[in-house]
């Protein structure tokens, strides 16, 4: 994660604005319930897709292994959340 | 022979001398110069001979309505042949209508999918791809145990501070893309174009080094005559810049690239007396929509030049040289001119392979004078732009096809002292011309020739 520290409500809105770019879902449509796999992003390369960008907007890397638990777009918050603050200790 | 014509109707470039198709014509007929001196972070890397390359302009790429998402999935080649693609459909005046929500599908409104094709020439595809992802894969863990080193380690300063300055010089990135394979591969720079438009028709890259752009020209003129396509994306591309220069030292430790001038500009000087190579460009996309005639009049577009032949020899002699004898270059050029029913005595300019080495220039100035004597006008756009290898076909069809347009071509850089008595255009010079040859010759042997007329309409 780059040096930047982001509120919640920043990563938020940063989420969301690569989940828009991935999958064409406009923001005013994102809920926390979405799935990622059946709505934001269907194939396995629309979900790579989706992980490098994160990595990009986020300056981080993300491991496969993290990734596994991620179902929702909830799911996807609080991990970007989480990483964010455990790169901040 | 067959009855269909093909004609072109849009053009689409970005090259060092411009942006646009317009730019880029603009930058010929004013004398513009693409050299200068190349970026100094490479000369930590090797000794070089040659110090000139001709770079290409920053590029916006989302200008081009190609998003950051798509960037993280293609190689800059992929990324300049989109962008040309764009520009030469608009210029064609094909709407490009978006059919899926991320706007990155779209369709191309009054054709038919399955008679559109995608025809590009490229010398190295996703070169560059290759050497980042490669860097990465050799070096990632070796440089995860020099920096555990710097942590655990103990060390006096100075010592500390070097080891930290070699890591800020290892400068990579920092993944190793999933989508690599898909990014290098010489296919892509098609493909994409293809998935894109929903272009159904033969896709395919052709990979002849200096000569792709004008065999991929020629196989969409061929696939047009032969009734299997409408209407092709075609033209050449290519993407030759590295972090370190390991593209540009290929070329310049084989010596084939200009050297030892007083300045960057003086040093790209094809047919004359004091040339000692080309000029490496950074790279192009030049992208032509060539069209059946009869399709291009009824859907009212716009024709720039007719296409009228297309000859290949092969020399079968050297893999980086030319045959000193040019036998099989006069053999094409003869063979285009049959095909295309135009005389020796008849065809008005020549836009030449003229690349700046001694071997090329020599051969085929003796090939141009014994075949057409001092007749035909006859020019090297790479005197300006540089050599941009797979792309270098296609732009100069392109050059080709605005002169007829125009009736007006641009001159040789730097021709202070021509080798030959042929023809050579000091500066542009307003022509009338009907009919213009444009030919490439690669490393390899391949020589490909494209014959191009003013259009009947």
């Amino acid at each position: 994660m780059n040096q930047t520290t982001y509120t919640s409500e920043e990563i938020r809105q940063k989420v969301y604005s690569v989940v828009f770019e991935v999958s064409g879902i406009e923001k005013s449509k994102l809920e926390n319930d979405l799935s990622i796999s059946d709505d934001i992003a269907p194939s396995s390369l629309d979900r790579v897709t989706l992980f490098m960008a994160l990595e990009d907007e986020f300056s981080t890397s993300v491991a496969e292994e993290e990734l596994q638990d991620i179902k929702t777009l909830g799911d996807l918050i609080n991990f970007v959340e989480n990483k964010a603050e455990a790169n901040a200790a | 022979m067959s009855s269909r014509s093909v004609v072109i109707t849009g053009m689409g470039t970005l090259c060092p001398l411009g942006l646009s198709t317009t730019e880029f014509w603009h930058s010929c007929l004013t004398e513009t110069q693409a050299a200068s001196y190349i970026p100094e972070a490479w000369l930590e890397y090797a000794d070089f001979t040659s110090r000139y390359w001709a770079p290409l302009p920053e590029i916006d790429y989302a200008a081009f309505g190609i998003s950051r998402i798509d960037a993280l999935r293609l190689d800059p080649v992929s990324k300049l042949s989109l962008a040309a693609t764009a520009q030469a459909l608009k210029d064609a005046g094909i709407v490009a209508r978006p059919v899926n929500r991320k706007r990155t599908i779209f369709e191309l409104e009054g054709l038919k999918p399955e008679r559109v094709g995608v025809i590009l020439g490229t010398g190295i595809g996703g070169l560059n791809t290759t050497l980042e992802s490669h860097t990465v894969h050799l070096f990632a863990r070796y440089r995860e145990e020099m920096v555990s080193l710097l942590d655990s380690a103990e060390m006096d300063t100075d010592t500390e501070k070097e080891l930290h300055a070699l890591l800020k010089r290892m400068d990579y990135p920092q993944r190793y893309n999933p989508f690599t394979v898909s990014m290098i591969m010489n296919n892509s720079v098609s493909a994409n174009i293809g998935i894109r438009y929903q272009c159904k028709g033969p896709n395919k890259a052709i990979s002849i080094a200096c000569a792709s752009g004008t065999a991929a020209l020629g196989q969409a003129y061929t696939e047009i005559q032969n009734g299997t396509l409408d209407l092709t994306i075609s033209g050449g591309v290519e993407y030759k810049y590295d972090t370190t220069g390991a593209v540009f030292r290929g070329y310049d430790i084989a010596r084939t690239l200009a050297h030892d001038f007083p300045s960057p500009q003086e040093a790209n000087r094809p047919f004359d007396k004091k040339r000692n190579g080309f000029l490496f460009s950074e790279g192009a996309a030049a992208i032509l929509i060539l069209e059946e005639k009869q399709h291009a009049l009824e859907r009212g577009a716009n024709i720039i030049a007719e296409i009228s032949a297309y000859a290949e020899t092969f020399d079968a002699y050297s893999i980086m040289s030319p045959a000193p004898d040019g036998e099989q270059i006069e053999r094409m050029i003869r063979t285009a001119l049959m095909q295309a029913d135009v005389k020796t005595t008849e065809l008005d300019y020549i836009n030449a392979h003229g690349t700046g080495t001694l071997a090329n220039d020599e051969t085929e100035c003796n090939v141009i004078e014994r075949i057409f004597g001092d007749r035909p006008a006859v020019n090297s756009t790479k005197s300006w732009v540089g050599h941009t290898i797979g792309a270098s076909g296609a732009l100069e069809t392109q050059v080709a096809a605005l002169s007829i347009r125009d009736q007006i071509t641009h001159g040789n850089a730097n021709l202070d002292e021509p080798i030959s008595s042929i023809k050579l255009l000091k500066t542009k010079e307003k022509l009338d011309i009907s009919s213009a040859l444009t030919h490439s010759f690669a490393f390899g042997g391949h020589n490909c020739a494209l014959i191009l007329k003013r259009p009947n309409v």
